[in-house]
């Protein structure tokens, strides 16, 4: 074993990125990782119905070593394109006690105190290029990921002038590996993709009411067109809508530059703005079975689809999806300037045509609250 | 008994007043001829014991005292007086004095801050559209004058209250090392500490025990901050510190020789053994370096598992203001 | 059916908001009150010692304002037939009209509140709906409840003493003082206006390091637009209270005007900005020097009521589920405990919050209510101190050490001129009146 070569080991120069990442995901005190040629995958879950999921990608490293190692015996895995005889390593950690370590890198730095920005619609810059992003001061810096064997700890060693510091965290067996929430790509019923920005001010304003149960609503041909609502709260009841702004063609909404969302896997189809898509969405597909009419309703448990918050403060975009069986993803695309981390772009996904920024996602899915669920909650429809 | 002065250093009072509440609630005061001794014991947790010459926060050609043993011994709540302080710190002058208010004793603060009005054009701004409501009559700017007065409560101590206290002795330190960025280094240990906690508090519903950092040191050049836990390790390493020298007009050449510095430092620098560690309970020492704000020079000095005493040099002072606290270090 | 709709611009929204904030901290409960020309938001606190009340105008305060009473409705019950009057958590309107950002994208464009009461329908809601750019509406239901509502009246033409002032003097003042303070007394001496925090707890003996700092801050009477006040006059008023009016005023960037005849009156603080008319009416206690005379007079009528124009409304919110009602205030006129000669005296005419005050003990006075409230102002009982001595104080006397107490006690807020006759065996020199520290800037003796 001693002279196995690293299993795992990368170099970023702005661990301000991979936190950035992480705490999207914050929810959970541990996080199941798992390292791929790809990235690193980190994944965490509460009661199973709430899943989130963060990937690290290469792209994000300035250098990314991964040396699969050779399954003992009968661990094989068969993911694509490995032979039997490796596997991906796969593991909890504390995410917690990664966060926190990771918080330590640039402590000096005064702008890294304001990683958690207000929630507010910013203009199209991305949000972390502000943020946390003064590259002169990046260059003695650097943050290192290394998973040298099997059970080993995970080691992060952060580099900074005059300091170094080094965290192992113990690596704890995965039990029983993912616990996916399934969503069923092939009954979605409902996709909006709109600036991140939205939802998150949406989720905050029906917060300040403290409701219980978030209503989703969404129709292709009826006003509310989409309509996320809040009930159960102590005071008062509270909804937001995405309607059509009567003057929105001369508000130069429609100049933006319309990326689509890609989901692994899909094909990039552009939305076409039908007549009911309300102006802040670039896709707004609503096709429900006809079982359920032309609208879409679907309750959640406000509290959980709060846990997303940070994400979709610090997304660019949102992609809301649900299924016929009302399991909600929502897939945020964080968007990252790595001008100073040199030609790692290359050979990263495809974004749309745009090559600078590298583009990383974090994704949710929650279980619907049962009709009954709901009604014992004591919903009031508002429509 | 009489006790008169003017401040002459308000800022400097009142960070060393600021850093001293961070670790108790009350400090005994002892203004003597020349010498001031701030000094905190608290029941648990680090001692200080500071001595400033009057002049550095006194204005000496104003300090009146008068008592008959020549000192004044004083408990002060220092969280009180530093809150009281500030009123002070932007002030054209401040005196301080001892008084009395029924049988309570006071230290009174008499702040005289000016500043001046903006005029009638700012108060023109607010009326200019509500001119119905107001008149503000038209003048030019002009200085106005506050008068505060502070007046926080103490207790005199008598001398045969205060004659036990002594300050702690240690043996020669086995390392000495000035500290890095005092702010860098409560930041990262205050990462720890809470590193160390959250990681606790997860299986144990009653923490109540802070948990402890590990610091050592070695005599060429090197600082280390350590916590371990169930889930994690974690430590950081800071190199090219100072090893200060020692006085040597106060030590002959065979005891400077015979120091247990001088034998740590013929270790290797990566010899184990010529590190000197302690324990330290994470939140106390949180608490120690809120001294930081007064951007002082410290010098750790390491007494191998057995204690840590800081020397910390107020800025613009040479040696003569020095704050010493004294560490114990709990046992593994 | 009574309805009432009036929209708000965004600059209104923001003041709104502020004085929603400033209401929110005198109770947790705001009444609201429609008349064709105005709408008012008041707050009486839980102890009846401050009044608060924001007026807005109909024509000038709102983008447009209409209000609609039932032509032959319930009428009859109503005392004054020309109001609606609700009450709301300020919590849940504060929810609603929280500090929004000015951000381009997000900002409302429109706030349009309505409110349709009908005796048919069973739920009653106040909506609100925030118009935003982008197509973006976002809308509340708001449950509210009747109520009668109080106001402290207030006759300003009775003033005797009055003073206006730049709210960031003020401020700038009260930071001087520890956060712990609660009562703040007014005075002035030659030139200077003295504001002084103090503390009527009084803390356990043994604890004298945990003693309240007494702080106190002159400003030159130059400093107020005017400063019309007799001179040596103490009123003290919680300082709580203050604190949140003169924050709001320094947001209203408005000059603020104090009015007031004597302690254990009512004082007066008002301003008027942009179609807003602000009152906070606050009792006020004094010297105990000036308080002995009054506990034989009897108090005035200080309120008047307005009841609830509808109590079947009870039986209908209480249908909301997850909406719990407000609890009922209790705003009616309790009958006053004094003579009931009371009318006949002329001496005092202005119709404010007179009660009967026992001698030395009764710190606040309610504005409306006397007596059951007063209890939790009461000092702590003084058997507890009997054994404190001062912890240095060898030869303690609790002869003098009980006086002293008393005294404090009785005194703190008038700041009498110490009694320096006592044996001063550690010979400390007595503290000073802040007007003498000013007029001797160098220290004596």
């Amino acid at each position: 074993m001693a002279d196995a070569p690293l299993i795992f080991s990368a170099v970023s120069s702005n661990a301000h990125h991979l936190y950035t990442l992480l705490q999207c995901i914050g929810f959970a005190p541990k996080a199941t990782v798992q390292i791929t040629p790809d990235g690193i995958r980190f994944s965490v879950e509460e009661g199973r119905v709430i899943q989130g999921l963060a990937f690290l990608d290469k792209a994000l490293f300035t250098s990314y070593t991964f040396n699969p190692p050779t399954a003992p015996n009968n661990r094989s895995h068969e993911e694509d394109g490995y032979s039997d005889s490796t596997y991906l390593p796969c593991f909890v950690v504390s995410l917690s006690a990664l966060l926190e370590t990771l918080k330590i890198f640039g402590i000096n730095d005064p702008s890294a105190a304001g990683v958690n920005k207000a929630a507010s619609v910013q203009s199209s810059v991305p949000p972390s290029s502000n943020a946390f992003t003064t590259p002169a001061l990046l260059g003695d810096r650097s943050c290192t990921l290394r998973y040298p064997q099997d059970g080993s700890p995970l080691s992060i060693t952060l580099m900074e002038t005059g300091v170094k510091t080094t965290c192992e965290l113990t690596t704890y067996e995965s039990d029983g590996g993912d616990i996916d929430i399934p969503l069923q790509r092939d009954a979605i019923i409902m996709k909006v993709i709109m600036r991140s920005s939205w939802l998150h001010n949406a989720v905050m304003e029906l917060g300040a009411t403290n409701p219980n149960i978030l209503k989703l609503s969404a129709c292709a041909d009826k006003e509310p067109f989409f309509a996320l609502s809040g009930t159960g709260g102590p005071f008062s009841e509270s909804s937001v809508e995405f309607s059509i702004e009567q003057q929105s063609q001369d508000k130069g909404e429609s100049s933006q530059s319309r990326k689509v969302l890609t989901e692994d896997g899909t094909s990039r189809t552009r939305a076409k703005r039908a007549k009911g898509t309300p102006t802040v969405t670039e896709t707004f597909l609503v096709t429900p079975p006809p079982s359920m009419g032309s609208r879409v309703i679907q309750n959640y448990r406000f509290s959980l689809v709060q846990k997303a918050a940070r994400a979709m403060a610090v997304a660019n975009k949102v992609s809301i999806r649900g299924d016929k069986q009302g399991v909600l993803s929502l897939q945020f695309m964080i968007e990252f300037d790595t001008n100073g981390s040199g030609g790692v772009n290359s050979n990263v996904r495809p974004s749309g045509g745009i090559s600078r920024p590298t583009v990383t996602f974090v994704d949710f899915r929650f279980v619907p609250l049962l009709d009954d669920e709901a009604a014992d909650e004591g919903t009031v429809d508002l429509y | 008994m009489r006790f008169r002065t003017q401040l002459c250093n308000v800022t400097t009072f009142s960070k060393l007043i600021g850093s001293l509440s961070s670790l108790g609630k009350v400090c005994w005061m002892r203004l003597e001829d020349g010498i001031i001794r701030f000094t905190i014991i608290p029941d648990q947790g680090t001692q200080v014991w500071a001595q400033l010459p009057v002049d550095a926060i006194f204005e000496e050609s104003t300090y009146i005292l008068e008592a008959n043993s020549g000192v004044i011994n004083l408990e002060v709540p220092v969280g009180a007086l530093h809150r009281a302080l500030r009123s002070a710190v932007a002030a054209t002058s401040t005196q301080l004095r001892l008084t009395k208010k029924g049988n309570v004793p006071l230290l009174a603060l008499t702040i005289h801050a000016s500043s001046w009005t903006t005029g009638s054009n700012a108060l023109g701004i607010a009326d200019a559209d509500q001119a119905a409501t107001d008149h503000a009559t038209v003048s030019g700017p002009r200085e106005r004058e506050t008068v505060i007065a502070q007046e926080v409560p103490v207790k005199v101590l008598h001398e045969l209250s205060v004659e036990g206290l002594h300050e702690p002795r240690c043996r020669d330190p086995d390392v000495h090392i000035i500290l890095p960025s005092l702010f860098q280094l409560k930041s990262i240990s205050e990462r720890f500490t809470k590193l160390a906690t959250d990681s606790k508090g997860a299986g144990t519903a009653l923490s109540s025990v802070a948990p402890k950092l590990e610091l050592s040191a070695n005599m060429h050049g090197s600082l280390k901050l350590a916590i371990a836990t169930d889930s994690l390790r974690i430590s950081s390493v800071w190199t090219d510190l100072v090893n200060p020298a020692l006085d040597p007009a106060q030590l002959s050449q065979t005891e400077l020789e015979q120091l247990p510095s001088e034998r740590m430092r013929a270790f290797r620098d990566d010899d184990e053994a010529g590190w000197a560690k302690v324990r330290i309970d994470g939140k106390d020492w949180g608490r120690v370096l809120s001294v930081g704000r007064l951007s002082p020079k410290v010098v750790a000095c390491f007494i191998h598992e057995t204690a840590l005493v800081l020397y910390v040099y107020l800025p613009g002072n040479g040696d003569d203001s020095c704050l010493t606290y004294y560490i114990n270090s709990y046992a593994a | 059916m009574t309805t009432l709709s009036f929209s708000l611009a965004p600059e209104s929204l923001f003041q709104l908001h502020d004085a929603l904030t400033c209401l929110a901290k005198f109770h947790d409960t705001v009444a609201i009150e429609a008349e064709y020309d105005i709408l008012r938001l008041s707050v009486l606190n839980p102890t009846k010692t401050a009044y608060t009340a924001f007026v807005f105008e109909a024509d000038t305060f709102f983008e447009s304002y209409s209000f609609a009473l039932p032509r032959n409705g319930t009428s009859s019950r109503d005392a004054r037939p020309d109001r609606f009057c609700c009450q709301l958590y300020i919590k849940a309107l504060l929810s609603v009209f929280k500090g929004r950002t000015k951000d381009k994208d997000t900002a409302v464009e429109r706030c349009d509140v309505e409110l349709r009461e009908d005796l048919d329908q069973t739920e009653c809601r106040f909506v609100i709906r925030m118009i935003c750019g982008l197509g973006v509406i976002k809308s509340y239901k708001l449950t509210y409840e009747a109520a009668n509502v109080n106001h402290a009246v207030f006759d300003r033409t009775k003033t005797t003493n009055q003073w206006s002032i730049d709210p960031k003097f003020l401020r700038e003042i009260t930071d001087h003082f520890s956060p712990s303070a609660e009562q703040l007394d007014i005075s002035s001496e030659g030139g200077k206006a003295i504001f002084t925090s103090f503390t009527t707890k009084i803390t356990d003996g043994k604890e004298i390091l945990k003693k309240p700092v007494h702080t106190s801050v002159a400003i030159d009477k130059r400093d107020f637009e005017y400063f019309l006040v007799e001179d040596s006059l103490h009123v003290a008023i919680a300082l709580k209270d203050f604190k949140a009016v003169i924050a709001h005023a320094e947001s209203a960037n408005t000059m603020i005007t104090a009015r007031y005849t004597r302690p254990n009156r009512p004082m007066q603080l008002a301003y008027d900005f942009g179609g807003i008319k602000t009152e906070f009416t606050l009792m006020t206690r004094g010297a105990s020097d000036d308080e002995v005379p009054q506990s034989s007079r009897a108090p005035e009528l200080s309120a008047r009521q307005t009841p609830a124009p509808v109590t079947v409304r009870q039986a209908s919110t209480s249908n909301s589920r997850n909406m719990p009602p407000p609890p009922p205030r209790a705003r009616s006129i309790r009958p006053l405990t004094g003579t009931p000669s009371a009318s006949a005296r002329g001496t005092e005419t202005e119709p404010s919050a007179e009660t009967q005050r026992p001698p030395a003990s009764i710190d606040f006075d309610s504005l409306f209510v006397p007596a059951d409230d007063d209890r939790q102002w009461d000092v702590p009982n003084e058997d507890e101190e009997t054994e404190d001595r001062l912890g240095w104080d060898a030869t303690g006397d609790h002869e003098t050490f009980n006086a002293s107490l008393g005294r404090l006690r009785d005194t703190e807020s008038s700041m009498p001129p110490q009694d320096t006759s006592h044996e001063d065996d550690m010979g400390i020199p007595p503290t000073q009146r802040i007007s003498q520290v000013s007029q001797l800037p160098a220290p004596q003796q």
